[in-house]
């Protein structure tokens, strides 16, 4: 914090210090990471927990991708790896994503159904915003995108903040009773 | 009547002139005491005449213990109505006129003069305590006990035959005692506390008084309850008295299951279990007949979706260029040639359908600018995506190269940590690229290139707003004097908006819409019009979704309401 307020090369020098620091462990971090998947569905393999085939499915395809990747190789851009993020990943994730819209749909139903107002409510401003970010709004009404900027920039912009400043404030809030030790036995048993 | 003395041989009361009944002459008729005077409420509230004749003669009695009364005892005259009804408390007649007690007693001599001769002699028989003729009549054993009542001195009033004679007592008569019968006493001290005692109270007012005698017979109960008897306490007052009934729970006598043999009560559980069954099959016949109203809403979301993308429609075009994506496009088109421009890949892949193309349509525009592009991403996928991005702008364009006009650095490790260490140091030139493993040097377009202070713009291709946020807190506010543009989903142009109404960002260009209009400004054809025409009729498929279900949920309660 001190960086910020000053440039004394000293203090700039330690920021620098402290920095890369934290860089390496957070790597490292990574690759623990990486290990504690491996002993986790090892130990249901070994176990025989229930699914223990998906822990078997996940090390085996993970241990693909470290030995197709392996040092030596162009990492990540290596053909073979790229084929599996191009052609596997991607398409998967892209999938689970593009199921959201099935699920507003369902979860807006489910609202109507037990609170008609508020849900009413949300859904017709939802509304406005969804017609006013494609062309469509405009065709129907040309100030449609203007009213949806209106609506975004201020009523929904001082929700937003609001929210915000209440999730700063509890933030230092809780920063100062760590500093100050008043919850140690939470922190530190 | 009046009370008032009247001579013996009156017929009519001097003072009220009430007639007056001869003395003595009607001993057969029957006695009716108070005759000649007025009914008071009380007696015609009283319940019975006997009762009441009883009453009335019952102070008579005190005041003469000797005369019986009876059917044979005669009309009482006024004047001894009048003394009565002053004993017994009643004042019909005014303060003045009737004596006080201790007068009528001091009087008695003076109104001997207008006592009738037989009451004179009744009385003269009753005062038999005081009269050695009656003592000498009466039998031994009565005249010893007799003797201390005759004892003034004597503090305590004592019981008619003595106290110290109560062994004595034949067992009728101690029987009689013991029950508490009220014993007679001597004329003398009897007179005194007659001239004090209370009216009494005929029996139908006292039925109606409260049990006083019972209560205060309950309260010494509990008195002496409460003294202890025994131990340490014994004698004193005021311990905490013992609870003298032990509340216990009420004894519920066991319930005699009947005797059920296995073969009922097999029977039984074949029985719930086959009606359990045969709720279940018709619940879930209910389910099967459930029209799939939910199923029908999903087929026709994608085929909304599906139908633009495979035909490749343009049904939509863009026409409206917002004003932070003109922003954007005036601080690219304002940057010097050759300058270089960092550019940030922090999305992944789920969002690369709306993200890829606002990155290759900033790529393309930066490319055809002729801006060096040195990317960088702080999300593991993200090197791979900004590679895979720009193969496809250089495929249209011959003449771009990778390590001229473009240069990808790879994963930035540590979030904050790595954007601070981006700040603070250099770009390490000695260090490998993502794409070809050789050291940055060696690159062109790293070519004066030393920090991030060096380039002439950050762009920030982010799909998140912590990943916008702290790009400005850690990097914009070390690196004020170069300008950060963003390009964000849809989703996220609440979020940045205040930062480009702040100025700490300097244009905007949002969603698949915005990567449209961009490709507009810069000349092209959107190249994502299919993907623009899917949106907009999947936006369109979900609206009239939701417009359905709204009508449902709101039909759905009504009935419900009915």
């Amino acid at each position: 914090m001190l960086s910020f307020f000053t440039s004394a090369p000293t203090i700039q020098g330690l920021t620098t210090l402290f920095i890369h620091t934290a860089m390496i462990i957070a790597a490292f971090a990574f690759l623990l990471g990486v290990l504690n998947i491996l002993l986790v569905h090892l130990g249901k393999i070994a176990r025989r927990e229930g699914g223990w085939g998906y822990s078997l499915a996940l090390v085996l395809v993970m241990l693909a991708v470290l030995v197709l990747g392996r040092p030596g190789t162009r990492g990540p851009m290596e053909g073979s790896v790229a084929w599996v993020l191009q052609n596997i990943q991607i398409p998967l994730e892209a999938a689970f994503l593009s199921l959201l819209i099935f699920f507003i749909i369902t979860a807006s139903q489910r609202a109507l159904r037990s609170r008609p107002r508020e849900a009413g409510f949300m859904l017709f401003v939802a509304a406005i915003v969804l017609l006013g970010q494609i062309p469509v709004g405009e065709k129907i009404l040309p100030q449609w995108p203007a009213f949806k900027d209106w609506l975004l920039a201020v009523p929904t912009m001082a929700g937003i903040r609001g929210l915000l400043l209440g999730v700063a404030l509890g933030t230092i809030a809780t920063g100062l009773r760590l500093l100050a030790l008043t919850d140690r036995e939470r922190y530190f048993k | 009547m009046c009370g008032a003395p009247n001579a013996a041989d009156n017929t009519v009361c001097d003072r009220c002139e009430a007639a007056l009944m001869p003395i003595g002459g009607e001993d057969d008729a029957p006695l009716e005491p108070d005759s000649g005077r007025p009914p008071t409420t009380a007696d015609q509230d009283a319940p019975a005449a006997p009762e009441e004749t009883t009453e009335s003669t019952s102070s008579l009695s005190r005041l003469f213990p000797g005369a019986k009364p009876g059917r044979g005892m005669p009309a009482l005259p006024d004047e001894m109505h009048g003394q009565s009804r002053t004993m017994t408390g009643e004042t019909d007649q005014p303060a003045e006129s009737s004596p006080s007690p201790s007068e009528g007693s001091a009087e008695s001599g003076a109104s001997d003069d207008f006592t009738p001769g037989w009451l004179q002699e009744a009385m003269g028989k009753t005062d038999f305590s005081d009269s050695a003729e009656t003592s000498a009549e009466l039998p031994d054993w009565l005249q010893e006990t007799n003797a201390p009542t005759s004892d003034a001195s004597s503090p305590e009033p004592r019981a008619p035959f003595g106290g110290d004679s109560a062994p004595e007592l034949p067992s009728w008569l101690r029987g009689d005692e013991e029950g508490g019968t009220e014993s007679p006493q001597p004329p003398d001290q009897e007179q005194e506390e007659l001239t004090l005692e209370p009216a009494a109270l005929p029996s139908w007012l006292k039925s109606l008084q409260p049990e006083v005698v019972a209560f205060s017979d309950e309260i010494d109960l509990a008195r002496k309850e409460a003294e202890a008897s025994s131990g340490l306490l014994a004698g004193i007052p005021g311990p905490l008295p013992v609870e003298p009934i032990v509340a216990m729970p009420h004894i519920v006598a066991p319930i005699r299951q009947a005797e059920i043999s296995e073969d009922v009560r097999a029977g039984q559980l074949l029985r719930k279990l086959q009606s359990r069954r045969a709720a279940a099959e018709a619940e879930v016949k209910q389910e099967a007949f459930r029209f799939p109203w939910q199923v029908i809403g999903y087929l026709v979301l994608l085929v909304a979706l599906l139908v633009p993308l495979l035909l490749n429609t343009k049904l939509f075009n863009v026409e409206r260029s917002p004003e932070p994506s003109k922003a954007f496009f005036k601080a690219v088109e304002t940057m010097p040639q050759g300058s270089a421009v960092l550019m940030v890949f922090d999305y992944e892949a789920d969002l690369m359908g709306e993200m890829e193309p606002e990155a290759k349509a900033i790529l393309r525009h930066l490319s055809e600018r002729n801006l060096r592009v040195v990317s960088i991403s702080t999300v593991p996928q993200g090197p791979y995506l900004a590679q895979q991005a720009w193969n496809q702008v250089a495929k249209d364009d011959a003449q771009t190269q990778y390590g001229q006009q473009f240069i990808n650095l790879g994963f930035l490790v540590g979030r904050e940590i790595g954007l601070r260490s981006l700040v603070q140091g250099k770009f390490g030139l000695d260090r490998p690229d993502f794409t070809n493993g050789r050291l940055l040097h060696t690159y062109a377009a790293m070519k004066d290139l030393r920090n991030i202070h060096d380039v002439g713009a950050i762009i920030i291709v982010g799909s998140t707003p912590e990943t916008i946020r702290i790009w400005l807190e850690q990097v914009g506010t070390k690196s004020q004097q170069v300008p950060i543009l963003v390009a964000v989903p849809a989703s996220v142009e609440p979020a940045v908006l205040p930062y480009y109404h702040a100025k700490q960002v300097k244009g905007i260009v949002v969603g698949l819409v915005g990567a449209a209009d961009y490709e507009l400004q810069t000349g092209h054809a959107p190249s994502s019009g299919a993907a623009i025409d899917s949106l907009s009729v999947g936006a369109l498929a979900a609206l009239f979704l939701m417009a359905v279900g709204a009508l449902a949920a709101i039909g759905s309660n009504r009935r419900k309401r009915k």
